[in-house]
């Protein structure tokens, strides 16, 4: 069985997304980066170069696998295959943590390869809770639960988004992968307050933040991560770390991938926030 | 049925098949109305794949330009609901959907093209596992030689075709324009391996491709030096055997020597 206690994991710092762009300026010389991000499913390979590259980094940096299909929100069982896959990976790379999203990716055996908004219900929170507790057992550890950016709410929705989020952690007894761009802009698609969302998030369940760039549609705005993290969302870190205080950080880029100098620079206007907001809670 | 499953079911019948019934469900605002709101879905999922593809079907893209090759992707995706919780499998069908669907079956290079770049993909993260060495096989008895069976690693890929599937690749891995499409004179078979992490391909010579297809499909050395005789005298096969056999352990396309049960 896992472990029931609702202590977090140490504290990794700042990180960024690892990105096949960088990882050779990630091993040519020790980058201003604490740890590094790595998408599961681009390592659930049998071999080859993807792996080789995550083994030499894992020898430079602390890593943690955020996977992208778990799938855990859907009405489809749980895939047994993929979680094999995915307990040899973290056998093998031995990660800080593994997250995935609050989200389900298809049904009937499809698979969408988006993550897809859940209605906020008790029904939906029975059934997610059940299955993270299922999983955390399968893999021997905790996992985190990243809140995801939507387009949608459903009308048969019971609760705000924030208010699932933590039923739905503190029933699985899992983490929380608090993406700060993700609060922005569903909070701007649908119109509520993110400070709420904010307050209403346990603070003994964050283990990591996201940061991320996005872009306009008309009146709704898109989760890109295709350019640098906006000013509201650096603004709405700078309460987080007020409210949560210093959490795992890390920045997502997967389009329009820059040097890595350039997301340094990011990296390190995050660390100063982090700094003067935690100097300012103390 | 659960309000979930409904709820699900309805929105995954939207984007695959156009279906509006998920907008009954959806609130609308003043930013935007639920057909809108579900329209990202519907935008973002073919958009993915698409991408996904492109990254994936280098040659094909090449060879058939952007505009076109973007045109074959969607028709692909429209045609194929994904059954993997990996994207990095997605396209495994395209080479038999382009080979099958018209318009794209009037021409088959695109088939073709399809198909050595997923073999190139399937090299390039393929399991890694050690190489034999000419040491095994000193260490199998000459007389058994013949009962001998060789085992490619999951990296070696032989590949058959009719179009100049090759040249148009080395194109795009030099930088040059990319050559017409044109039939070859005869089907030709290629090897795709991986080498220090590299993946590499090369056309092989026919007696060579011959023989290396007897032993991919698990026959014995002896069977191998049966399929040389169509191109060799009876007294040279040996030699050249032995030859192909000392190259193939040197490029590491070897898994493993061994004497049947």
């Amino acid at each position: 069985m896992m472990p029931t206690t609702d202590s977090r994991f140490p504290t990794l710092g700042f990180g960024l997304g690892l990105r096949t762009d960088h990882y050779e300026s990630l091993l040519d010389a020790r980058a201003d980066v604490d740890w590094l991000e790595a998408i599961s499913e681009n390592y659930l390979v049998p071999g080859g170069r993807p792996r080789d590259w995550l083994r030499r980094l894992r020898e430079r940096y602390p890593i943690v696998l955020h996977g992208v299909s778990l799938s855990i929100g859907s009405q489809d069982s749980l895939d047994p295959e993929y979680l094999r896959q995915l307990k040899r990976l973290i056998d093998e790379i031995e990660p800080a943590w593994v997250s995935d999203h609050l989200c389900w990716t298809g049904v009937h055996g499809r698979n969408l390869h988006d993550l897809l908004p859940m209605a906020y219900t008790e029904e939906s929170i029975a059934h997610v809770s059940a299955r993270v507790r299922r999983v955390q057992d399968i893999l021997g550890r905790r996992i985190l639960l990243e809140n995801v950016s939507s387009y949608v709410e459903f009308k048969a929705s019971t609760m705000p988004e924030w208010e699932f989020l933590a039923a739905v952690a503190e029933r699985a007894d899992c983490l929380i992968l608090l993406d700060i761009n993700n609060i922005h802009v569903s909070a701007s698609n649908h119109g509520f307050d993110p400070q709420r969302y904010l307050a209403g998030i346990p603070a003994h369940r964050v283990q990591q933040f996201h940061l991320a760039g996005h872009s306009f549609q008309n009146n709704l705005i898109i989760d890109t991560h295709d350019r640098p993290v906006a000013d509201p969302v650096w603004r709405l870190y700078a309460d987080a770390v007020r409210r949560f205080g210093a959490v795992s950080t890390m920045i997502e880029r997967d389009d329009d991938i820059p040097v890595l100098t350039e997301l340094l620079v990011e990296l390190a206007r995050a660390r100063a926030i982090a700094d003067a907001c935690t100097d300012l809670a103390a | 049925m659960s309000m979930l499953t409904q709820l699900q079911d309805a929105f995954q019948r939207a984007i695959l098949d156009g279906d509006s019934a998920i907008r009954d469900a959806v609130v609308s605002n003043d930013a935007a109305d639920a057909s809108e709101r579900v329209g990202v879905y519907v935008h973002a999922y073919t958009a993915r794949l698409v991408e996904a593809l492109r990254s994936d079907f280098p040659t094909l893209r090449f060879a058939a330009g952007d505009a076109v090759c973007a045109d074959m992707l969607r028709d692909y995706v429209a045609a194929t609901p994904s059954v993997h919780r990996n994207v990095r499998w997605y396209g495994g069908g395209l080479a038999e959907f382009l080979r099958h669907h018209p318009p794209w079956s009037d021409a088959p290079a695109f088939a073709d093209m399809a198909a050595f770049d997923w073999a190139i993909g399937l090299s390039f993260d393929a399991e890694d596992e050690p190489c034999a060495g000419e040491e095994d096989i000193a260490t199998l008895p000459p007389e058994r030689w013949g009962e001998m069976l060789l085992r490619l690693p999951p990296h070696v890929r032989l590949f058959a075709c009719e179009w100049n599937v090759l040249e148009i690749r080395q194109a795009h891995d030099r930088g040059q324009n990319a050559p017409s499409m044109r039939p070859l004179a005869r089907p030709q078979t290629s090897i795709v391996s991986r080498q220090s992490g590299q993946v590499h391909y090369r056309q092989l010579a026919a007696d060579e491709a011959a023989a290396l297809t007897v032993v991919a499909a698990g026959a014995p050395f002896v069977q191998m030096c049966e399929a040389l005789c169509d191109w060799h005298a009876q007294d040279d096969v040996a030699l050249r055997a032995a030859s192909l056999l000392k190259a193939w352990i040197g490029n590491g396309w070897i898994a493993s020597v061994a004497l049947p049960d």
